[in-house]
């Protein structure tokens, strides 16, 4: 049988068995679950605890326009002074103070008095609900008529619409918003991937050095074979972790938000206008504008990717994945064979993953101009490449770009799969020492003659 | 007829110079010995021969032809620095070996389980490698080498680890691997091991060769005129009629039987010596001393060093 089919089966079927592989596998999703749902949770709570606001209005005018919302029920509450609730708000049975001052008009301000900090969501509310309802009356006082104060009041939602340059239509906020998912998405996986297992892979070639079985393989094998072999079947069983990985948490958090926490996700929308709140007219004319949008470019994701070529696209990923493995695993592998211990692999990790933390503090900049120098720059270099690649992927980008970035990443793969396989064959029988900077230069440096 | 041949086999590292222009034969059949002090260049030496490294200059002949990349899977190498995978069980590993070696992964199973049952070491087949002692491992490590019947067994420190009876077990087996035309490389500091096993000898120190032959030969080589003799009489006598020929180098006397050793100074005939002493006394015994590889090592060496600087 092949000798790198020999060492890529040991290498999977003995992490695929380990106990330690399988319980994080299947505990992963958990863990990386509960970091959606454990916030849910909290939200949720949260929405269950009814807190009550006593309102001052010192205008007797604009409390009765505040309505319960949420989980705050509000009681106005005529006679009562701030003061009067200065000492005792605990014992009064209410969680808060909104104090709305005689002078609202000029001073432009109300209170919100409480022993705790109140919540973001009470503060737009009420703000909300105050400004309106001044403005109204301002408007009215101006001997504006209610009903043309209604015409007037028109909310407008811009929406973005991207063009090829061809002219076709393609992104919409809305498919825009699930690209920038898919792109964080992807560049998040590919990088977390990397980190894993090229990191497994650094370990793995250690543990053979220093259980010094490593003489007896290379006496068997070629340590290219040795070290492909491990670097594609530690990347299987990744690449296996990974998908379990991602169908699971992605399981996991479906099923809680549409079984335990179904209103969460479905905020109360703020109250409408005032009085307008009920008016056929007004909301006719805005649904008319938004379906006249959704009509006339009838645009869903699918269609909208289509811009790009979904079979450009995902075989772009998987070519990106598998070749950004590889070249920063060989690298491991190098390291992995020059030093001697396992304790020194953190001070090597870190500079070898920097252009790695490079693109992921840069990603959100590239996923915001995908077409910029940076992101294009940053997708060329084979380094950063393919987690800028996966992050740029899903807006679409020139064939000739792709097809450059896809070039450079694989001469490089070989370049640097070569350089590693000399380290590594040099460094694993160097035992008990490091190998010296210059014992590593000598390897790629012409023999001097022995004379 | 040479099996192995190496000629003019140098290597150069960063800093030194492992091996420098080693010429060697290697018999088909025999027990080789591969000595010399650490850091000699026996491990990069026996690398080369695994191909694991590739030596800067020279070439290594096998059955009269260049040395090929398949011909490993007619080597068996035990390092000297050897390990196991700790986590695996030691079927599978061992499977697993006798694979990378070429063997077919059921016949591999079948011999292993006869090795097994020869080492009475079947109950061990399930267990992980980190549940067995290292002298344990060792037994392991050396089925894995000779498995796969390898036409040149390459042992580095093969006895290293081993209690001695399981030394003896060992010892056992690679003369009757012998016995079967294996061609056996043993590198060594043991050196009772070599006088016992080796056929020829090749001595390093400092990457080159300073040495080889036969063990026969190297000792006819390097005795001294060196006897020893048993008598019974008595030593002023002894000492009287010594001449200048001779010099006594060591005695001892128990009651009225003495040993000595003495050093013929000159060539004089050992049956004139015999004569000599016949009439001093009675002769109980009379032995040519032959030095031990040990003194030759530490003598070669000495000369070797002394020479360089």
């Amino acid at each position: 049988m092949n000798k790198i089919a020999l060492i890529f089966k040991r290498e999977f079927t003995t992490r695929i068995r380990n106990k330690a592989f399988l319980l994080m596998t299947f505990l992963g999703p958990l863990l990386i679950a509960a970091i959606f749902i454990v916030p849910m949770w909290i939200q949720k709570m949260q929405k269950n605890v009814i807190k009550h606001v006593a309102i001052i209005d010192e205008t007797h005018i604009l409390a009765q326009t505040i309505n319960d919302y949420q989980t705050y029920r509000f009681t106005n509450i005529p006679d009562a002074t701030v003061e009067g609730f200065r000492e005792n708000l605990a014992e009064s049975g209410y969680d808060a103070v909104l104090f709305i001052p005689r002078n609202i008009y000029s001073s432009q301000a109300a209170i919100i008095y409480s022993h705790v900090w109140v919540d973001d969501a009470l503060r737009a509310y009420v703000s909300y609900v105050l400004r309106r309802d001044l403005e109204y009356m301002a408007l009215i006082k101006e001997n504006v008529d209610v009903e043309t104060i209604k015409r007037v009041s028109t909310p407008v939602h811009v929406g973005v619409q991207k063009w090829t340059k061809e002219g076709r239509y393609i992104d919409d906020d809305d498919s825009f918003g699930k690209k920038v998912g898919i792109a964080f998405g992807g560049a998040f996986l590919l990088y977390m991937f990397i980190f894993i297992y090229g990191v497994l892979v650094l370990r793995g070639v250690i543990e053979e050095k220093v259980n010094r079985v490593v003489e007896i393989v290379v006496s068997s094998v070629k340590p290219l074979q040795l070290m492909a072999g491990k670097i594609l079947g530690i990347g299987s069983v990744g690449l296996i972790q990974f998908v379990t990985w991602t169908i699971l948490t992605v399981g996991i958090v479906y099923v809680a938000q549409v079984t335990i926490f179904p209103d969460v996700y479905n905020p109360v929308p703020l109250p409408e206008m005032g009085y307008s709140i009920t008016d056929n007219q007004l909301d006719a004319d805005l649904s008319t504008v938004q379906n006249v949008t959704k009509i006339e470019y009838a645009i869903d994701l699918f269609e909208s990717l289509e811009g790009i070529n979904w079979t450009v696209m995902i075989l772009s990923f998987i070519f990106f994945f598998i070749f950004g493995y590889i070249l920063y695993a060989s690298i491991f592998a190098a390291i992995g064979a020059v030093i001697d211990q396992d304790t020194e692999t953190q001070q090597f990790v870190l500079p070898v993953s920097i252009p790695l933390i490079i693109s992921i503090v840069l990603l959100e900049g590239v996923i915001a101009n995908p077409e910029s120098t940076l992101a294009f720059a940053l997708s060329i270099i084979p380094f950063t490449s393919p987690v800028i690649m996966l992050a740029r992927l899903p807006f679409g980008i020139p064939y000739w770009e792709l097809t450059l970035s896809v070039v450079v990443l694989l001469i490089t793969c070989f370049v640097f799969v070569y350089i590693s396989s000399k380290m590594y064959r040099a460094g694993i029988v160097h035992y008990g020492k490091k190998m010296s900077f210059k014992s590593i230069l000598a390897l790629f440096l012409p023999k001097k003659s022995a004379d | 007829m040479a099996i192995l041949q190496a000629d003019e086999i140098s290597k150069v590292y960063a800093s030194a110079k492992a091996l420098d222009m080693v010429d060697m034969e290697i018999s088909e059949g025999e027990i080789f010995g591969l000595l010399g002090p650490n850091g000699a260049g026996k491990t990069s030496f026996i690398r080369i021969l695994n191909q694991i490294l590739s030596p800067d200059t020279g070439t290594i002949q096998f059955h009269g032809r260049e040395l090929m990349p398949h011909d490993i899977y007619t080597f068996g190498y035990l390092p000297e620095e050897r390990g196991l995978y700790k986590k695996m069980r030691v079927g599978e590993q061992a499977v697993y070996f006798a694979s990378l070696k070429g063997m077919q992964p059921s016949v591999a199973k079948k011999e292993l389980l006869q090795w097994f049952e020869k080492f009475e070491i079947s109950h061990w087949w399930n267990k992980r490698v980190e549940e067995l002692s290292k002298g344990m491992q060792q037994k392991i490590q050396f089925i894995i080498t000779v498995l796969h019947k390898p036409e040149i067994l390459i042992l580095d420190e093969p006895f290293s680890g081993f209690d001695p009876i399981n030394a003896e077990h060992i010892k056992q087996e690679i003369l009757e691997m012998k016995k079967s035309g294996t061609t056996i490389i043993l590198s060594t500091h043991n050196m009772s091991s070599v006088e016992e096993l080796c056929d020829s000898i090749a001595l390093f120190n400092a990457g080159k060769k300073i040495l080889q032959g036969s063990v026969f030969d190297i000792k006819q080589k390097h005795k001294k005129n060196q006897y020893h003799i048993t008598f019974q009489g008595y030593f002023d006598k002894f000492l009287a009629a010594l001449s200048s020929s001779y010099t006594i180098l060591w005695h001892e006397q128990q009651e009225n039987q003495i040993d000595v050793h003495i050093e013929l100074t000159e060539e004089v005939e050992t049956n004139k010596l015999l004569t000599h002493f016949m009439n001093i006394g009675t002769i109980i015994g009379f032995k040519e001393i032959l030095p031990s590889m040990h003194d030759i090592f530490l003598e070669s060496i000495h000369n070797n060093s002394n020479t360089a600087y």
